[in-house]
């Protein structure tokens, strides 16, 4: 099947098998690579990407659905997460780093909707997200420091 | 910021470009296995459905293993193909690949494996009492025997008292983010493998005996390890040099969630139970320890996980009788292998809890009785050396406890005004290295190059895992040579281009590998004119090279002289030193679902010189989160020897949410830097099981202490 949407800001199009999920259609297809598969059901978010501005999990988003969307993954958003990722890099956020770039577009999320500098708010909102190695006490302290700053 | 003590791959990590094996681009095969759909049996053949295409796929059967199908173990019985006796459910029996990912998923729904059943041995309980036989007489692949002093003699006078318990732990998961993974790839006409692992050495051994040659190996960045790929990454570089061997072609096989927890190797189950003798003044005079440990289908590592938790399973106190049997067992389950901390966890988590039990028992606090148990200057371990670390060890537990605040909490705790809520403890070491002779067996080496631009090179094959071995590598170097990190470059691992510093495990890296490293620096030191900063440093370097001096500065492993070890009657200094560790947890239960929840983590952590306090510090909050999950909520589900939940949504680790308030505070007895990785993953889960047992009053003897634990616990 044939598909036309826009990816980090490009129109692309592209013939794919309708079974793929959107996550092996970047990766596989589309050489965007930011986005992990962690896990393929949903569980980790290590695979998160904007699809019309909303964080969803792409190893669960059907390429079905994607006829006209606006997907933005990481790669696009260097500038925007320029402070979050320095503040990442501060605190030691990141270990084995494969969880690293969901986390750092879930903390994205968060903070651009006004999100707190509470922990245990930030807590809360990583609620999609896994990380075995961290402990995650630094991805909060992270995220909790970048909170001021502009997003 | 302090020399080199941000992580150096911190930035591509963070912005999602650092290659991990899967983000490479590649050109070739995609690779999947045929495994056996039953626990134990007789493999009669492997049917393909004649009605399908099978012309795009290559396939590998046994029969094209142009070496041997053995995969180094510590025993020779693990074949990277089985041909005819199936161990497990899950076992690798072929291989098959295409281009085609999709069309690869396909083809395996038209695979079907017929065997003839035998009736498998699937609990430890069971293997311990010979119920069915699957390996030599006994199922025992390795039995250790210790003794220390004559318990006979304390257990027949009838002044002592006796208490027995009994204490169980389950399996867990590694889950490394990143799934196992690994492809050969044609480079000049010639294979060579890389992937996600821990030992590059390892996986050359594998190789050279698979194909009667030397493959070369390269490590990619690895999203995590823990143990897991440590030996395990083994039979899948197998796999991809094979069928990369009979295509002709670029091959790579990237495991998915499910495959990955279902059969590759996970931490050993393990029963202990100790028999106690307290003596009139409520000393323990003599312990009998029987330590077993689920090793699965085949031997892999687990004599020496067994060696590990045998040696930790009466820590560092003070017991002048001690007996103790050890035996890892044979089952017909996936087998166990490598998980941080190496058979230390279930050993501390038994030893912890007896001690609570005991001091519960005699009606004392578990600090008082701890440090009536404590060593003094005489004081042996249980095979018998000094114990150096006895007053390092009592300065850890009253630190603790003061800077914990344990005894005021507690007190305030046990009024019964706060139902459900309980504070425990626990004190514990880590033997650093490898166990017994194995650091001289293995006898690592290290190599710094000098380079024309007046930087410096480490290459040994010690691999990034995300412990930071890349961060704090450098580091040392730079300190001993007086210049700053950024001179120094880690190299990857690769087998044909660095030293062979051995497998990336126990805690050793920092310890062992980096003061080789020093060594080899101080050489380098010596032969250059004096500088006194770096670019005098840089420049006394290139008019060394100039000058026709050495580029190449080794160093090898030597046995120190005052550590001493009879691996035959396990006897003398079994580790080249201990770190130690104290774990205060407070916990509080629901009363309705009885499910806890952890309020507080405390660590206080003696590793000698603390190289990166920053990265240290990480360590140590992820490995407490990690034993957090194995004391709670890592559950494996088994029915007849295939695992049910292999799944995250299935399979609960820690989430962001379920992490306390945690405190990471570091003693520095030593100069020298002493292992880390593995300390906090020891004693957090003996800590909380401690709490939950203080909050309930009662006995709490099994690991994970999920809700259904509690509920037969209260019954
Ligand atoms: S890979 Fe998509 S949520 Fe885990
Ligand atoms: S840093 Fe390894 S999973 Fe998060």
């Amino acid at each position: 099947m044939k598909l036309s949407f826009t990816l980090n800001g490009h129109p692309v199009e592209v013939a794919t098998e309708p079974t793929l999920s959107l996550l092996e259609l970047l990766r596989r297809h589309l050489n965007i690579t930011s986005c992990k598969e962690g896990c393929g059901e949903g569980e980790c978010g290590a695979c998160a990407v904007f699809v019309d501005g909303r964080l969803v999990n792409s190893c669960i988003y059907p390429v079905l659905s994607l006829q006209g969307v606006e997907v933005t993954t990481l790669e696009a958003l260097m500038e925007k997460t320029r402070n979050l990722r320095e503040s990442f890099e501060r605190h030691d956020a990141a270990q084995c780093g494969f969880c690293t770039p969901g986390l750092v577009m879930a903390a994205y999320d968060y903070l651009r909707n006004g999100g707190s500098p509470d922990p245990e708010a930030v807590k809360t909102a990583l609620d999609g997200n896994l990380c075995r190695c961290t402990g995650y006490q630094k991805i909060i302290e992270a995220i909790v420091d970048a909170s001021g700053e502009e997003q | 910021m302090q020399n080199g003590l941000l992580r150096r791959d911190a930035w591509p990590k963070i912005a999602g470009t650092l290659g991990y094996l899967d983000d490479l681009p590649f050109e070739g095969l995609h690779g999947a296995i045929v495994r056996s759909t039953v626990a134990r049996g007789i493999l009669r053949r492997i049917l393909y459905d004649p009605a399908f295409d099978w012309s795009p796929f290559v396939i590998v059967e046994p029969a094209d293993i142009p070496g041997e199908n053995v995969c180094p173990g510590l025993m020779e019985d693990q074949p990277f193909l089985s041909g005819g006796e199936i161990r497990f459910y899950g076992e690798p029996l072929a291989l098959i690949a295409c281009a085609d990912l999709p069309l690869l998923r396909d083809a395996l729904k038209h695979i079907r494996i017929e065997a003839d059943p035998l009736e498998p041995l699937l609990s430890l309980e069971a293997a311990s009492s010979n119920a069915i036989t699957v390996f030599g007489n006994d199922n025992s692949f390795k039995t250790i025997e210790i003794t220390k002093g004559d318990t006979q003699a304390v257990f027949s006078d009838p002044a002592q008292r006796l208490f027995e318990g009994l204490y169980e732990t389950a399996g867990q998961e590694h889950l490394y983010l990143e799934p196992q993974g690994m492809e050969a790839l044609y480079r000049e006409g010639v294979i060579v493998v890389k992937g996600s692992m821990q030992c590059p050495g390892y996986v050359a051994g594998a190789l050279k005996r698979l194909s009667g040659e030397t493959v070369e190996i390269e490590q990619t960045p690895t999203g995590g390890g823990f143990g897991g790929k440590e030996d395990y990454p083994s039979l899948i570089a197998g796999y991809v040099w094979l069928l990369a061997r009979k295509s002709g072609r670029n091959v790579r096989i990237v495991y998915g969630r499910s495959e990955d927890m279902a059969y590759t190797t996970k931490r050993h189950p393990a029963r202990i139970s100790y028999r106690t003798a307290i003596d009139p003044n409520g000393k323990i005079a003599a312990m009998e320890v029987n330590f077993e440990i689920d090793a699965g289908a085949y031997c892999t590592l687990s004599p020496v996980v067994l060696s590990r938790g045998a040696l930790h399973a009466c820590g560092l106190y003070d017991f002048s009788s001690v007996s103790l049997l050890a035996r890892a067992l044979a089952t017909n389950t996936p087998p166990s292998g490598a998980f941080r901390g190496f058979g230390a966890p279930q050993a501390i988590f038994a030893l912890e809890r007896h001690m609570d039990d005991l001091a519960r028992w005699i009606g004392e606090d578990p600090l008082d009785f701890r440090r009536r148990h404590l060593p003094g200057a005489g004081s042996t371990t249980l095979t018998g050396a000094p114990i150096r670390e006895a007053d390092a060890l009592r300065d850890l537990l009253e630190r603790a406890a003061s800077e914990s605040d344990y005894t005021r909490r507690r007190d305030a705790l046990s009024v019964g005004t706060t139902p459900l809520r309980g504070i425990g403890m626990a004190l514990f070491m880590h033997g650093g290295g490898f166990t017994g002779s194995g650091e001289s067996f293995l006898a690592s080496r290290v190599r710094l190059e000098a380079g024309e631009s007046g930087r410096v090179t480490i290459r040994i094959i010690s691999t990034e895992i995300g412990q930071g071995a890349s961060t704090v590598l450098p580091a040392l170097v730079a300190q001993e040579l007086g210049i700053s990190a950024e001179l120094i470059d880690y190299a990857l691992p690769n087998t044909a281009t660095g030293s062979d510093s051995g497998p990336t495990v126990a805690s050793r890296t920092t310890m062992v590998i980096g003061d080789l490293l020093c060594r080899a620096a101080r050489k380098l030191r010596e032969a250059l004119n004096f500088y006194a900063d770096d670019e005098a440093f840089r420049t006394a370097l290139k008019h060394h090279l100039k000058r026709g001096g050495e580029r190449v500065f080794e160093s090898v492993f030597s046995p120190p002289g005052d550590i001493v070890w009879d691996e035959e009657h396990y006897r003398g200094d079994a580790y080249l030193g201990y770190s130690l560790g104290c774990t205060v947890a407070e916990v509080q239960i629901d009363p309705i679902s009885y499910r806890v929840r952890v309020m507080e983590l405390y660590a206080l952590s003696d590793i000698g010189r603390v190289v990166n306090p920053l990265l240290a510090q990480g360590q140590v909050y992820g490995g407490m989160v990690q034993a957090m999950g194995y004391a709670l909520t890592e559950e494996l589900i088994y029915r007849d020897g295939r695992l049910l939940n292999p799944r995250l949504c299935d399979y609960m680790i820690p989430v962001a949410a379920d992490v306390p308030p945690m405190r990471a505070v570091f003693v520095q007895s030593d100069e020298k830097p002493k292992g880390l990785g593995e300390l906090p993953m020891d004693g957090a889960g003996a800590a909380i099981a401690n709490a939950v047992a203080d909050a309930l009053g009662m006995r709490i003897t099994k690991l994970p202490i999920t809700p259904q634990t509690i509920l037969e616990a209260l019954r």
